[in-house]
C-alpha cells in the first residue's frame, strides 16, 4: 500500500496541468477516485495490476489536463501564439538570409519584447517558441534546396538555446516595462 | 427543446455510457466508472481525467446536475459528489440511442450484421 501512496504526490503534481478553476472544482474528487481505483485494483489484481493502473492514470491525467488547458485557453492567447510562430519564422528567415547575426538578434529581441509586453503571463512560453524559428527555417530551407547565408548546425542544441536566450532577454524587458507601466 | 437535443449529437461512446450509467441511479465519480465498465462488459474503462473532463462538459451543457446533499462523513468520503441526469440529459441519451438504432437498422438491411 505504501508503494501506491507514492503516486499521490505525483497525481497532485499532474493535476497542476489542469486549469485552476477545473482543479478547484474537481481536483479533490479526482484524487478520491484515483486512490480508490488504485486500492480496488490492488485487491482485485494484486500490486502489479495496481501499479499499471496508477501509471496509466498518470498518462491519462497528462493528456486530459493538456487538452482541458488548450480548450479553456482564451482566444487572445491563441492569437498571440500564432503571432509568436510568425515572429519565429520571421527571425528564422532573417537569419537564413544574413551572414551577420545582428539582424536576427534584433528580430528575436523585438519579438520577445512585443509578445511579453502584450501577454506577460505567458512570456516564458513564447521564448522557446521563438527560439525554434531559426533551426526550423534552416532545416526546412536546406531540405527545399536553398543555401543559407552561413551554415548552421540544426542538430545542435545551441542553435535552439542561443536564439531562445536572446528572445528571453527581449521578453524580460517586455515584462519589466509592462510592470513599470502598470505601477505608474 | 428538440433542436437543443440535436446540438449535442452525436455523443462519444464514453459520454453516452456516462449518461446511461446515470440514467439508472444518482452516482458519484468512482461509481460511474464501475457502472460504465459493467455495462460495456469491461470494454470501456474510464480514467479519472476522461471522466471529469466529460462530466464538466455535461454539467456545463445542463445534461447532468450535481446533487446538493453531501454524503454522511461517517458513511462515505466527504470528497465525493453525486451526479444526476437532468431531463435534457435523458432526452439527449434517448436521441442518441435512437440514432444508433437507426444505424444498426441500416447495417442489418445491408446485411453487414445479422439479426440477434
Amino acid at each position: 500500500m505504501k508503494l501506491l501512496n507514492c503516486f499521490t504526490p505525483l497525481w497532485k503534481l499532474l493535476l497542476l496541468l489542469y486549469p485552476q478553476p477545473f482543479r478547484e472544482r474537481f481536483g479533490a474528487e479526482m484524487m478520491q477516485v484515483l486512490t480508490t481505483a488504485g486500492s480496488q485494483q490492488r485487491q482485485q489484481r494484486g500490486m502489479a495490476g495496481a501499479i499499471i493502473l496508477c501509471l496509466t492514470s498518470c498518462g491519462e491525467l497528462c493528456w486530459c489536463g493538456m487538452r482541458q488547458r488548450l480548450e479553456e485557453m482564451p482566444m487572445i492567447t491563441w492569437l498571440i501564439g500564432l503571432l509568436a510562430v510568425a515572429c519565429a519564422l520571421f527571425a528564422g528567415y532573417v537569419d537564413f538570409h544574413n551572414d551577420e547575426v545582428q539582424a536576427a538578434a534584433l528580430a528575436l529581441i523585438v519579438s520577445g519584447f512585443v509578445l511579453a509586453l502584450v501577454r506577460p503571463k505567458h512570456a516564458l512560453l513564447w521564448t522557446p517558441l521563438i527560439g525554434l524559428g531559426i533551426p526550423l527555417v534552416h532545416y526546412l530551407g536546406r531540405r527545399l534546396g536553398y543555401q543559407p547565408a552561413y551554415p548552421v548546425l540544426t542538430s545542435s542544441a545551441a542553435t535552439f538555446l542561443l536564439p531562445a536566450f536572446v528572445a528571453l532577454l527581449g521578453a524580460v524587458a517586455g515584462v519589466v516595462i509592462r510592470k513599470i507601466v502598470r505601477l505608474s | 427543446m428538440e433542436s437543443n437535443v440535436e446540438d449535442f449529437l452525436p455523443l462519444s461512446p464514453q459520454v453516452f455510457h456516462i449518461l446511461l450509467a446515470l440514467a439508472g441511479n444518482d452516482l458519484h465519480g468512482y461509481a460511474i466508472i464501475q457502472e460504465v465498465s459493467a455495462q460495456s462488459d469491461g470494454e470501456i474503462m474510464l480514467g479519472a481525467g476522461t471522466l471529469y473532463t466529460a462530466l464538466k462538459r455535461l454539467l456545463t451543457g445542463g445534461l447532468v446536475e450535481e446533487l446538493e446533499e453531501r454524503p454522511d462523513p461517517a458513511l462515505d468520503d466527504q470528497r465525493r459528489r453525486y451526479y444526476r441526469l437532468t431531463p435534457l440529459g435523458k432526452a439527449v441519451a434517448k436521441a442518441e440511442a435512437k440514432r444508433l438504432a437507426g444505424l444498426l437498422k441500416a447495417a442489418r438491411n445491408r446485411r453487414i450484421i445479422r439479426e440477434v
